[in-house]
């Protein structure tokens, strides 16, 4: 997610819906019993579903007010996580940036009917069915008008509540946690397919299916190829050219024709080992098996990045993992788009990998004046010239920074962006001067300055 | 004879050249001179004040200005009086820098001053004038805010003692509480259904709850801010409060630029406002309160205007400039808003407190104000105005 976007969903979730009380018609004891609310508002009680609150009383979560200005029937709790969260402690938020189902962080009533419903749960609709008649499909478009020749999950019509917990949450990266999962795959997959069906053996080549990840290869939903397979495809593989990298599995092992999986790889991709090797800054992670980081078969990105373009490098790079889970502000490139927007993984010219030098590379997108290129062929923008490509409309969404020609009026009227570092006379000021370029505070700010004055005071002072 | 002919005729063209500047500009000079003389004996008419201006309906009017001894009607002084000076009570009785103020049901505005050290009881309907906190046991040091509950009891927080004092509606003593609990209290509100007094205390950097009846510490709510100023129901320094039609927490974070809102539990709900001069922005919030519709009042001390906004935070219309004439203010500070919607809103530096009238949703009859309307009647207790 663009930093600007999660500042805003932070914003959100501080300014989400509340609950407000109102007149009531008629003046009510403090204490009014359950019975007399009945006496008008019955259809409170009435459902095929009625919520075990109603049974409890009305008052146990609506408040009677009475003051000069009259009787108002105030909610208990004006926001639903904490009113619900009265009995639901489960559903309550954890206090860290765990992955939650968003409607969860707002407001309850999003999905759920407070007193009574036709469907289970309270919910306002069933999980299942078609676009009317789901509640998920409100907000979701899975598996909706698939063309014919595209392919489509036939899971989807037993109901979304098949394969996921909507009010699941866990760590952070996690896949059944991220995804709201009842499990992670491929053991969820493997509840309905059998990996000893011998269809499913003579479709995948008769090769041993039991270690691998079915989700790197097939789209859990829809796809717009046959067999749910994913929107980016090894050109070997989707030509079912498997014996140019396979041979026959022996003993309920997969055997390459080549000694190991590398070398499997330069056979073909020639000119990225010649990168690899011939880099003045080496990266470590490139020198070994490919298959580390990237999947040979298919992928949701261009290059078949395994789990995906972040998963890839945190699995080596823990302290960018730990970051992840700690810090309230994550820098958008790196932990949606991928590390390969500012680093090159396959070695390059420059200290930690950087694609460009420092300032030059933040204000590739931050600069007042940048702008994205627009590919000769395929989706999205590009930047770098050409190297690092984007979702479509990525850049107009970036902060760009007010700087004059002459390096001053950031973060405020007159302040320098560059020059000599006040702080150590042989420094430069920089961009990472004041920010972390991957994890920080508001703004990504430098997470040991903790605040925005606080980081100020580094170099003034006087203040 | 030349050059003596040549001065003379010069002289001469001049004095008639002056003449006819004279003759010329004379008559056109004197009407306006009397219409700046009109305009310099003619009062302006103040009493038809309102906002928003016209043609748009009037939802705010303008009603008065008190500084203390002009709420009485004016007595002829004697020679005597004259000869002996102005006696004491007399000294007092201009407001000096007016900071709280709370009304009674009886429709007396108590102003707390914060330099006098004493708080102005300004009886609207019987034009009179006392005063609270100026006689033993009361002694105040720098009393700040007030509130009354529904007894009419009055508590004003004094910032330098640490205290609050309850007075009856008589102006007895009732009690001095909170001495150990309170640093530096500020602002106050009454929670009658739920019996709370909820206290703004700018350094403890938390709004403190005390019981109503008791009059003993319960809880806190809000915490100090550490760190990230986008915190959620932490506070900078929470110097007023005020409780909406639910019973929700309104507390005004000065130094943060933001109301921050908490439910009757304590937790933080949502929060609003920004470091702005525009429309929803608040570079220094002060006083809050609510009207009967559920409006919020926030006066702003930089922008020198009150802001009427929904009480979700969307601004819908500010009033009052920088000035000193009547609807402008001067560094405002708190605001009470009656049950008859009455706004007064206590103005420093121009040494008043100034009354408006807020116009009804009902009474302005627009689309709300029609529902309003169809339900005030079915509902006994629904408060009109007094004609």
């Amino acid at each position: 997610m663009h930093l600007a976007v999660l500042l805003l969903s932070a914003l959100f979730i501080l300014q989400g819906p509340y609950l407000m009380g109102g007149d009531h018609p008629v003046p009510l004891a403090a204490d009014t019993d359950a019975s007399k609310c009945i006496e008008c508002h019955a259809d409170k009680t009435q459902g095929k579903v009625v919520h075990a609150a109603v049974q409890a009383g009305c008052l146990s979560c609506h408040f009677v007010r009475n003051s000069a200005r009259g009787t108002r029937i105030v909610p208990k709790n004006a926001r639903t996580e904490t009113l619900c969260g009265n009995c639901h402690e489960d559903k309550k938020l954890a206090p860290s940036n765990k992955p939650v189902h968003p409607p969860q962080t707002d407001d309850c009533l999003e999905c759920h009917q407070p007193h009574t419903s036709a469907n289970a749960s309270l919910l306002k609709k069933e999980t299942s069915g078609d676009k009317n008649a789901n509640l998920c499909l409100e907000c979701h478009t899975k598996g909706e008008n698939v063309p014919e020749k595209d392919s489509r999950h036939a899971a989807l019509d037993m109901g979304c509540a098949t394969c996921h917990i909507t009010h699941k949450s866990g760590e952070i990266g996690k896949q059944d946690a991220e995804f709201h999962l009842t499990k992670t795959t491929p053991a969820l997959c493997l509840d309905c397919h059998d990996v000893k069906d011998s269809s499913l053996l003579k479709a995948h080549d008769n090769q041993p299916l039991a270690g691998a990840d079915c989700i790197q290869c097939h789209d859990s939903h829809q796809s717009t190829t046959t067999n749910l397979l994913q929107a980016n495809l090894h050109s070997p593989f989707e030509a079912k050219l498997c014996d140019t990298c396979h041979a026959p599995a022996k003993d309920g092992k997969v055997v390459l024709t080549q000694p190991d999986a590398r070398a499997v790889c330069v056979a073909c991709h020639e000119e990225t080992t010649k990168k690899i090797e011939s880099a003045k800054v080496a990266h470590a992670g490139a020198q070994g098996d490919c298959t580390q980081c990237h999947d040979a078969h298919a992928g949701k990105a261009a290059d078949f990045l395994k789990p995906d373009p972040v998963g890839a490098c945190l699995t080596c790079h823990s302290d960018m993992a730990e970051a992840r889970t700690t810090q309230s502000v994550l820098h958008d490139p790196v932990f949606k788009q991928g590390c390969n927007v500012c680093h090159t993984a396959h070695g390059g010219e420059r200290e930690h990998l950087l694609r460009a030098e420092i300032d030059e590379l933040c204000l590739e997108c931050h600069a007042p004046t940048a702008k994205a290129q627009k590919p000769a062929e395929g989706f999205g923008e590009t930047i770098f010239g050409g190297a690092v490509r984007l979702p479509a409309g990525y850049m107009d969404k970036v902060e760009r920074i007010q700087v004059s020609r002459q390096g001053l009026g950031h973060p405020v009227f007159g302040h320098p962006i560059r020059g000599t570092d006040p702080r150590d006379k042989t420094k430069q000021i920089t961009c990472v001067t004041c920010h972390d370029p991957h994890a920080g505070g508001k703004r990504l700010i430098l997470a040991e300055a903790g605040t925005s004055r606080a980081l100020c005071k580094l170099c003034h002072k006087e203040m | 004879m030349r050059s003596r002919g040549n001065i003379w005729t010069r002289l001469g063209a001049l004095s008639l050249g002056g003449a006819l500047a004279v003759g010329l500009f004379l008559p056109a000079t004197l009407p306006a001179q009397e219409e700046n003389k009109k305009a310099q004996t003619q009062t302006t008419d103040y009493s038809k004040l309102a906002w928003p201006a016209p043609p748009a309906p009037a939802r705010i009017r303008y009603i008065g200005a008190y500084s203390g001894d002009d709420i009485r009607p004016k007595k002829k002084r004697g020679w005597l009086e004259k000869l002996a000076g102005v006696p004491e009570e007399q000294a007092r009785s201009h407001m000096l820098k007016p900071y709280g103020v709370a009304i009674d049901s009886k429709g007396r505005a108590f102003v707390v001053d914060t330099l006098l050290r004493v708080v102005f009881v300004l009886d609207l309907e019987n034009k009179s004038l006392e005063y609270r906190g100026d006689k033993p046991p009361a002694a105040f040091r720098t009393p700040i805010g007030a509130a009354i509950d529904e007894k009419d009891r009055l508590f004003v927080s004094d910032a330098e003692l640490h205290t609050i004092t309850c007075f009856s509606p008589e102006g007895e003593v009732l009690a001095m509480f909170g001495g150990d609990k309170l640093e530096r209290p500020a602002g106050l509100a009454v929670d009658v259904p739920l019996r709370r007094l909820y206290v703004a205390d700018a350094k403890a950097r938390k709004v403190l709850v005390f019981d109503l009846d008791k009059l003993e510490f319960v809880g806190t709510i809000g915490k100090p801010l550490d760190g990230d100023s986008e915190q959620l129901g932490a506070f900078i320094a929470p110097t007023n409060v005020a409780i909406d039609p639910d019973g929700l927490i309104y507390v005004v974070d000065t130094f943060n630029n933001k109301i921050q809102v908490f439910d009757t539990d304590g937790e933080p709900v949502r929060s609003f406002g920004r470091l702005a001069e525009g429309a929803g922005g608040f570079p220094r919030p002060k006083g809050i309160a609510f009207d009967s519709d559920g409006h919020v009042y926030v006066v702003d001390a930089m922008k020198n205007q009150f802001e009427i906004l929904t009480r979700d935070g969307k601004p819908l219309a500010p009033v009052g400039a920088l000035g000193p004439n009547p609807g402008q203010f001067n560094v405002p500070a708190a605001i009470a808003i009656d049950r008859f919607n009455r706004i007064f809103v206590t103005d420093q530096r121009n040494r008043r407190v100034q009354v408006f009238q807020y116009i009804t949703d009902a009474e302005a009859g627009t689309e709300k104000g029609k529902e309003i309307k169809a339900d005030s009647q079915s509902n006994p207790v629904a408060q009109r105005r007094p004609k």
